[in-house]
């Protein structure tokens, strides 16, 4: 039964998310059934369906830019499959039905599916390095990662007296009820946009402890402040700032934020940044995560306004979220020493290696990133800067 | 008759014309003369004096005339220029040994050469005034006239000895052969192309005397030098027919391996003509001449090359990155190798029908000892490739070399990190294979890069190209799974860091056509909810097990709590979490 349990699991839930197919959100599996897919784990590994769900995994990281070293197996990577479990879970909670079952029976769901997540963010602590190996931290991050990209088609259309919304139609029911009514509206959801409400309003905790399970995904796609507030963001980037010092994922994620736009990822970064630096100045366990992000925030200044030879040099796209972030970097260039060079990896992208240049346009830089802010508030972050950077040297 | 020589004999002629006396006092003349009686003495006498290493330099002198005495006696008399005491007394000797007797004089007249009774030799006491007979032989006894018969040719009496076979025969000889000296080897003709190919890919260099086209000679045979190692691993040439190991006694004479001839044929090699090879062979075939072309090396002779599939493409133009601001990157392409064997090749005679062709191809076969030394990605994959090199450490990035082709990029070193395009492994030094294809023949890696490549520091890119054109003419599908040889030269000055290269291909890339390159995301995934049933969740609703808050599991097996809520019959075994394919809203 584990085995046809799993099975299933793998062809309707698994294999789709990876592949972009349809994904089906059914009965949630809830910790026993976590426990009977693991047990098929193991025996699933030879199955054609588990290897094209590892193919799946290759492919979704290549096509992301990510060069993987072998990942590991599902047997071999348990929690992986525990996270899965729990975020299908999760997703069933989102369905219309979950609303049928009693408070207590949700409550319930949710607890499994936060046990099965805590689960299988213990399971990438407690490896035997002490720290997780990039390969599972990879894995983990090609199957969690769609999440962010799963989307959902609804049809809202008019009844007689009211008006109904069918959610989770297929693409040819969807077009079938769209051709009987013309009058019907197609809606696309992304589903993860509705998890922090889920059970009302735990559904958050749910899927911080979700991406607890692969901290590059929790990274990988930045929450605007309307889904997470700068607190919860400040401790997701202090709990996932030891990833900044892997050189193979912290280039994978520069490249990820450059692809995104240094803007946008600005907007959503400013606020908790902010947040955890006023925490790592009172609290001295939270400044090497504090430190780490500074250097890579500097990092992706350097990469999409000085390094790159594009001239004029490219647009701040200022907003209010996300002006601190750029004042960040004149502070930043304020405390560094005068003539620094530049980051070695910077030197060698550079088809010019010319350094004095190089640092002539960071120069011109900091002055446009001193303009974003008024003096005070320019002023109040310098002092911020240089309590949790002073400190930290004491 | 004769009257010996008295030691200081000065101031007096002597009587016989033409003899002096040397340093030692002892009586010598222009020439000297061995009158023997029968052909197996004068036979004897050259198997003596040709293993006397002093005697010769004297044989180009020699020459031997059948005489006739004026009572009709034969005689066979042997002349050698040779005014030397110690020469003589050698040839003396010999002359003794063989029942013969050795004179000196010139041109008509001899005398007795020195003996027990005259050491210093003799004179005659008066000169034959007679017109009767070519030559006069003044010894103690008498006075003899002898009339010339006929000139013997020596080497024609050479070539007419029968070998003597030797003791364990071939086998033996090439067991006890020297391997620093060579071996000749006689090959029939039909047997050439196949053995100059059974030697080229055991890498046995060999010397090949081809005939002179323009003169006509005995064309079933062809002589081989072949180096003596060959004696210790003839191996299947042993079974060959019509082949014969001859161990070459001078550099126109040989002796069949096995096998000695009476007589010393180096001492004897100057008596032979310049223009001919005399292989002294067993029975029957006995003597074999052949003209005394000069050895012209195999690698001269086998062609690898000429299997080779044309190259396809335009002539290599250029090596340096493309230039940015242009639309078109300018690719490298196949490079046409000059023909090294050029000269070589000019001297060769124009019936090139002997020549042996070695057909060189490449096979699909697994190479798992093989790592891969070098990847072609294709211009399509490039913005990829440009992803993942950026996601490549420095130190890993600056060790790879890259030149532009025109089926792609052909990165060179560690590229065990890059999953595209296709791999490729060193088969020898600077010849690239692809992966899951080996050259057959298979050939040692310094042949093969002899074999191919024309300079030293160039990279040979192989690939496999149209199926064997044999195939193709007879209409028939091929049996043989081997495939022509597609290659590409590249100078070594055309690799260049391939992350400048790539930069180079991205600048000239127009903006529309580098959008094209990136790899297109699949489609999102799309969450459905199919069907629980009418009457869920009061079936088959979730199936709790965690009634209470618990303690966070274990790490690597989380085991669930003992106590549940549910009876055991109600366990979620016996309910699919999962619906149907078929359910329906």
């Amino acid at each position: 039964m584990s085995y046809t349990l799993a099975a299933s699991f793998l062809r309707d839930f698994v294999r789709p998310l990876l592949r972009g197919a349809d994904v089906a959100i059914a009965r949630p599996l809830g910790w026993q059934g976590t426990q009977h897919v693991l047990q098929a784990a193991p025996s699933l590994v030879e199955d054609p369906l588990a290897q094209d769900v590892a193919k799946a995994c290759v492919q979704r990281l290549l096509a992301q830019g990510i060069l993987p070293p072998p990942l590991p197996s599902l047997a071999d990577d348990a929690g992986a499959l525990s996270a899965l479990a729990a975020l299908h879970d999760l997703l069933f909670l989102a369905r219309p039905e979950a609303q049928r079952l009693s408070s207590a029976t949700r409550d319930g769901v949710l607890r499994e599916v936060i046990v099965c997540a805590e689960a299988a963010a213990l399971s990438l602590a407690w490896s035997t390095e002490g720290q997780a190996e990039d390969a599972t931290i990879l894995h983990r991050h090609a199957l969690i990662e769609p999440l962010f990209r799963l989307t959902r088609l609804d049809l809202r259309r008019k009844t007689l007296f009211d008006e109904t919304v069918q959610r989770g139609l297929t693409r040819k029911k969807l077009a079938s009820a769209a051709a009987a009514n013309q009058d019907a509206l197609t809606l696309s959801v992304l589903c993860w946009t509705e998890l922090p409400g889920v059970v009302d309003g735990q559904g958050a905790a749910a899927l911080q402890a979700l991406l607890a399970c692969s901290p590059l995904t929790a990274l990988w796609s930045p929450r605007p402040r309307e889904a997470i507030s700068h607190e919860a963001h400040a401790q997701l980037l202090a709990q996932q700032a030891p990833l900044l010092l892997r050189p193979g994922l912290a280039r994978g994620l520069s490249h990820r934020y450059l692809s995104l736009g240094v803007p946008a990822v600005a907007a959503a970064l400013s606020g908790p940044l902010v947040v955890l630096l006023q925490q790592a100045a009172d609290d001295a366990a939270l400044r090497p995560a504090a430190i780490g992000w500074l250097g890579f925030l500097s990092q992706l200044h350097w990469l999409a306004y000085i390094a790159l030879p594009l001239l004029p040099p490219p647009r701040l796209d200022l907003s209010e979220d996300s002006a601190p972030w750029f004042a960040l970097f004149y502070c930043l260039s304020q405390l560094a020493p005068a003539g620094r060079p530049a980051p070695a990896v910077i030197a060698q992208a550079d088809p010019a290696r010319d350094e004095r240049a190089l640092y002539e346009r960071a120069q011109a830089h900091a002055q446009r990133c001193r303009s974003v802010l008024p003096a005070e508030q320019l002023a109040s972050l310098h002092r911020l800067l240089t309590r949790a950077l002073a400190t930290s040297a004491q | 008759m004769l009257e010996p020589v008295a030691a200081g004999r000065s101031g007096r002629a002597f009587v016989v014309p033409g003899l002096t006396q040397d340093a030692r006092g002892i009586v010598i003349g222009h020439e000297a003369a061995i009158v023997l009686h029968s052909l197996d003495q004068l036979l004897s006498l050259l198997r003596i004096a040709s293993g006397e290493t002093a005697l010769g330099e004297l044989f180009p002198s020699l020459r031997a005339e059948e005489l006739r005495s004026s009572i009709g006696g034969q005689a066979y008399a042997v002349f050698v220029r040779l005014a030397d005491s110690r020469g003589l007394d050698r040839f003396a000797r010999s002359a003794a040994f063989c029942g013969g007797q050795l004179l000196v004089g010139s041109g008509r007249h001899f005398v007795r050469y020195r003996d027990a009774q005259a050491p210093y030799g003799y004179d005659a006491q008066a000169i034959h005034a007679g017109s009767d007979g070519e030559y006069v032989f003044y010894t103690p006894l008498a006075t003899q006239l002898y009339r010339r018969v006929a000139e013997l040719v020596l080497s024609r009496l050479i070539c007419q000895q029968r070998l003597l076979p030797a003791i364990g025969g071939l086998k033996a000889a090439l067991h006890s052969h020297d391997v620093r000296e060579p071996l000749w080897l006689l090959v029939p003709s039909p047997l050439l192309p196949r053995l100059l190919r059974y030697l080229w890919l055991r890498q046995i260099e060999v010397g090949v005397a081809l005939p002179d086209p323009t003169q006509s000679a005995d064309a079933r045979y062809t002589l081989l030098q072949v180096p003596g190692s060959l004696a210790r691993a003839a191996g299947a040439l042993l079974g060959l027919p019509g082949l014969h190991f001859l161990l070459p006694q001078s550099e126109r004479s040989a002796v069949e391996l096995g096998h000695s001839h009476p007589l010393n044929l180096q001492s004897l090699s100057p008596l032979f003509s310049d223009g001919q090879r005399h292989l002294f062979l067993a029975e029957p075939l006995g003597l074999l001449s052949l003209p005394a072309s000069p050895f012209v090396a195999s690698r001269f002779i086998v062609q690898p090359s000429e299997a080779l599939g044309e190259p396809t493409g335009e002539p290599f133009r250029n090596m340096e990155p493309t230039a940015p601001g242009k639309n078109e990157p300018r690719p490298l392409s196949h490079h046409v190798a000059p023909d090294r064997h050029a000269p070589a090749a000019s001297s060769l005679p124009k019936d090139l029908s002997q020549l042996a062709r070695v057909e060189l191809g490449l096979v699909r076969q697994r190479t798992f000892d093989c790592s891969p030394a070098a990847a072609l990605v294709p211009w399509s994959q490039l913005a990829q490739l440009s992803r993942l090199a950026y996601r490549l450490p420095p130190s890993a990035l600056a060790s790879l070399r890259a030149v532009a082709l025109d089926g792609g990029l052909l990165i060179l070193g560690d590229v065990s990190h890059l999953p595209l395009g296709e791999l490729f492994y060193e088969a020898a030094r600077k010849i690239l294979v692809p992966l899951g294809h080996c050259v057959l023949p298979r050939l040692p890696p310094s042949a093969l890069r002899r074999a191919l490549s024309s300079s030293e520091d160039s990279w040979l890119l192989l690939q496999p190209g149209a199926p064997a054109a044999s195939d193709h003419a007879a209409g028939l599908p091929s049996l043989d799974a081997r495939r022509a040889i597609a290659r590409i030269e590249l100078p070594a000055d055309a690799l260049v860091e391939l992350s400048s290269l790539i930069v180079a291909r991205l600048h000239a890339l127009p903006l529309a056509e580098l959008q094209a390159l990136s790899v297109a995301e699949p489609a999102p995934p799309q969450a459905i909810y199919p069907s629980l049933g009418w009457l869920w969740p009061l079936v088959g609703g979730p199936l709790l097990s965690l009634r209470e808050p618990v303690a966070l599991p274990a790490a690597t097996s989380p085991t669930a709590p003992a106590t549940s809520g549910r009876e055991p019959g109600r366990g979620s075994s016996s309910r699919s979490p999962l619906p149907d394919d078929d359910a329906s809203l």
